[in-house]
């Protein structure tokens, strides 16, 4: 089943204008329920246009936005309800951050929702905890935060409003290693816990490779490939000349090919290439006694 | 031997607390007794936690901060001398251009070619010279098609490249990259990275390119790795990433394939040299190694 599906959406920027660009040219495209979807695309090829399209912010002119079974355009006046429903997180959201504190910041949406006191206290705990928030934070201004903590509060100012769909724009642009570790399995661990639907988008094959289930590939404004991520690493020549690319490990497991080793070729993670070469190093090991 | 082009000597640095009130309050050292000298030419690398204190190094060479402690030399000078008049310090960011780590922040105008211009513009440089350089600067980040565009219109990538083109067209003798590519797709990061080599080794500019990027970092000819406010790891790409506990204790990382090979190392595979940067001859290497198991 399908949380999302965007059919046949087309949107021109700055009609009627010398600048006229059309961003995205009849895309469809199906997110489905309770997975990590990944939304990868070269620079300018339209995915923070497509993501804005998800709850409303931007109208297509052509196309229909359907969010759990229901086209959000259907009803105009509502359309901000739809927001709770399916939450974006920006680009950059660290500058958004306007409340005193972490707290009232991670609260606010959860208060526009109307929910008791008790609930939003629930929320802002539970949400914390997953972008692994340490309370004393909470207490703090955000302004004193470094920038890898103020993302979080962002994130989790999101997810307290716990959406069916959560949207992240390039959660982990700009992380140390350490903190893209701890945002992505922040982000694993809500969806788990709530079953809900996520949707990434990401510069980072490395990263896709690791968190998503599946994959949506942007190029100019069309959908280029979609499938499981595994079906569209295959895609290697493509995807490079959609100024994209596969992992490092897969590439590298490609140039072991082309040495005459004879290793698997849908390999996405280190983790996998590890064991395919501990495997083949074992196997000869093993011929030999 | 040449003297150092910069160099930073015990330079110390603590933002001061936002409080209003008659005394300033020094807030804890970011910065902690740097000592450090780059090479004209040389293309330095800077990898450090998030917060570690890297764009307050940045900043602090291109006197938008001033050091608590300690002196700062460009070329022999002391940019952080008490009696530095405004044309000195005019003079120190000409010579060291700055591309910030939001771009957000620093496109200034309405249309992208103008926004390139701005730089030169500033400097003096004659129309015709301008033209010429905003032509070649837009040329070099692939951002030609769009000189009459505006910057709000661009998507976030774009709008990196443009603020990388501005920097180029001041033709500075150093620039410093404060995560430039961050928001790239993977060819606009090769292409960023392309383009900052060939200023480097064509034209000499001196290259300072903070990064979270391991594989971005391999191209530098000199790895800093910057740990709370202090100097923790300097060397060559492959004398640096051989420190694979280390850099993993001060929260970075290494490239996908220097962690393979170190993990098979550390199983007991001893042939495998995890230290090689080149990804073509890694694969050489292991290949041989799997092949030549079979003759044991
Ligand atoms: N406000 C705007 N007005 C006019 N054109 C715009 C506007 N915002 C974006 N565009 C154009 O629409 C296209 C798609 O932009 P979008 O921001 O969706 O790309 P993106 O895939 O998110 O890129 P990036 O990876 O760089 O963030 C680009 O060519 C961009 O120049
Ligand atoms: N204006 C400021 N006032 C007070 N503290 C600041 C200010 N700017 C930065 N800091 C603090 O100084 C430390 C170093 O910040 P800096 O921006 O140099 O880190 P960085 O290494 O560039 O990190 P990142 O990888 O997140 O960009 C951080 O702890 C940060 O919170
Ligand atoms: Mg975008
Ligand atoms: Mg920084």
């Amino acid at each position: 089943m399908n949380a999302l599906e965007l059919k046949d959406i087309t949107y021109t920027y700055s009609k009627k204008t010398p600048f006229e660009s059309k961003a995205l040219d009849g895309v469809n495209a199906f997110f489905e329920q309770g997975k990590v979807n990944g939304l990868i695309g070269h620079t300018g090829s339209g995915k923070s246009t497509l993501v804005q399209m998800m709850n409303g912010l931007l109208k297509p002119d052509i196309g229909q936005v359907v969010l759990l079974g229901k086209d959000i355009w259907e009803e105009p006046k509502k359309i901000r309800q739809i927001r709770f429903q399916c939450g974006l997180v920006f680009q950059y959201p660290e500058y958004q951050l306007f409340e005193e504190t972490c707290e009232k910041d991670i609260a606010f949406g959860p208060k526009n929702m109307g929910l008791s006191e008790d609930e939003i206290r629930e929320r802002v705990r539970s949400a914390a905890e997953f972008v692994g928030l340490d309370s004393t934070l909470l207490k703090k201004s955000p302004f004193e935060l470094s920038g890898g903590q103020k993302r979080r509060v962002a994130l989790a100012g999101v997810m307290a409003m716990e959406p069916s769909v959560l949207v992240l724009d390039e959660p982990a642009a700009g992380l140390d290693p350490i903190g893209r570790t701890e945002i992505f399995g922040g982000i694993r661990g809500y969806q788990r816990a709530k079953g809900n639907t996520v949707i990434i988008v990401s510069h980072s094959m490395e990263d896709v490779a690791e968190y998503c289930d599946n994959l949506t590939v942007l190029k100019n404004g069309r959908v280029l490939l979609s499938g499981s991520t595994g079906e569209v690493f295959r895609h290697e020549k493509e995807l490079v000349s959609s100024g994209l690319g596969v992992p490092q490990i897969t590439r590298f497991m490609r140039l072991l090919r082309e040495r005459g080793v004879e290793c698997a070729d849908n390999i996405y993670t280190v983790e996998e290439a590890l064991r395919e070469v501990k495997r083949l190093l074992e196997e000869r090991r093993g011929e030999n006694a | 031997m040449e003297k150092p082009f910069i160099k930073l000597e015990d330079v110390s640095f603590s933002y001061e607390s936002g409080e209003e009130g008659p005394v300033k309050m020094l807030l804890p050292p970011i910065l902690k007794r740097i000592n450090l000298e780059i090479a004209r030419g040389s293309f330095v690398a800077i990898l450090g936690h998030n917060g570690s204190g890297k764009s307050t190094l940045a900043k602090l060479l291109n006197l938008i901060l001033f050091p608590t402690e300690g002196k700062i030399y460009l070329d022999g000078k002391d940019i952080t001398d008490e009696n530095m008049t405004e044309d000195d310090v005019y003079v120190v960011r000409r010579k060291i251009g700055m591309v910030f780590q939001n771009p957000d922040n620093q496109l200034v105008a309405t249309v992208v070619e103008e926004d390139v211009a701005f730089g030169p513009e500033n400097l003096g440089v004659e129309p015709a010279e301008i033209r010429r350089r905003v032509d070649r600067a837009l040329e070099t980040v692939g951002m030609s098609e769009f000189k009459k565009h505006s910057p709000h219109q661009l998507s976030g990538g774009q709008k990196q490249r443009v603020a990388i083109a501005g920097i180029i067209a001041m033709l500075p003798e150093c620039i410093v990259f404060d995560e430039s590519t961050a928001m790239l797709d993977p060819k606009g990061r090769k292409e960023v990275m392309d383009t900052i080599v060939r200023l480097n080794r064509e034209k000499g500019i001196t290259v300072l390119h903070i990064t979270h990027n391991m594989e971005e970092a391999f191209r530098a000819d000199r790895v800093i790795v910057i740990s709370d406010g202090e100097i923790s790891l300097d060397g060559t790409p492959r004398e640096v990433f051989s420190n694979v506990g280390k850099l993993r204790t001060v929260g970075l990382d290494v490239p996908q394939v220097t962690e393979l090979l170190y993990e098979l190392k550390s199983m007991g595979y001893d042939e495998v040299d995890y230290t090689e940067t080149d990804e073509e001859k890694c694969a050489e290497m292991l290949a041989e190694i799997i092949k030549s198991q079979k003759g044991r």
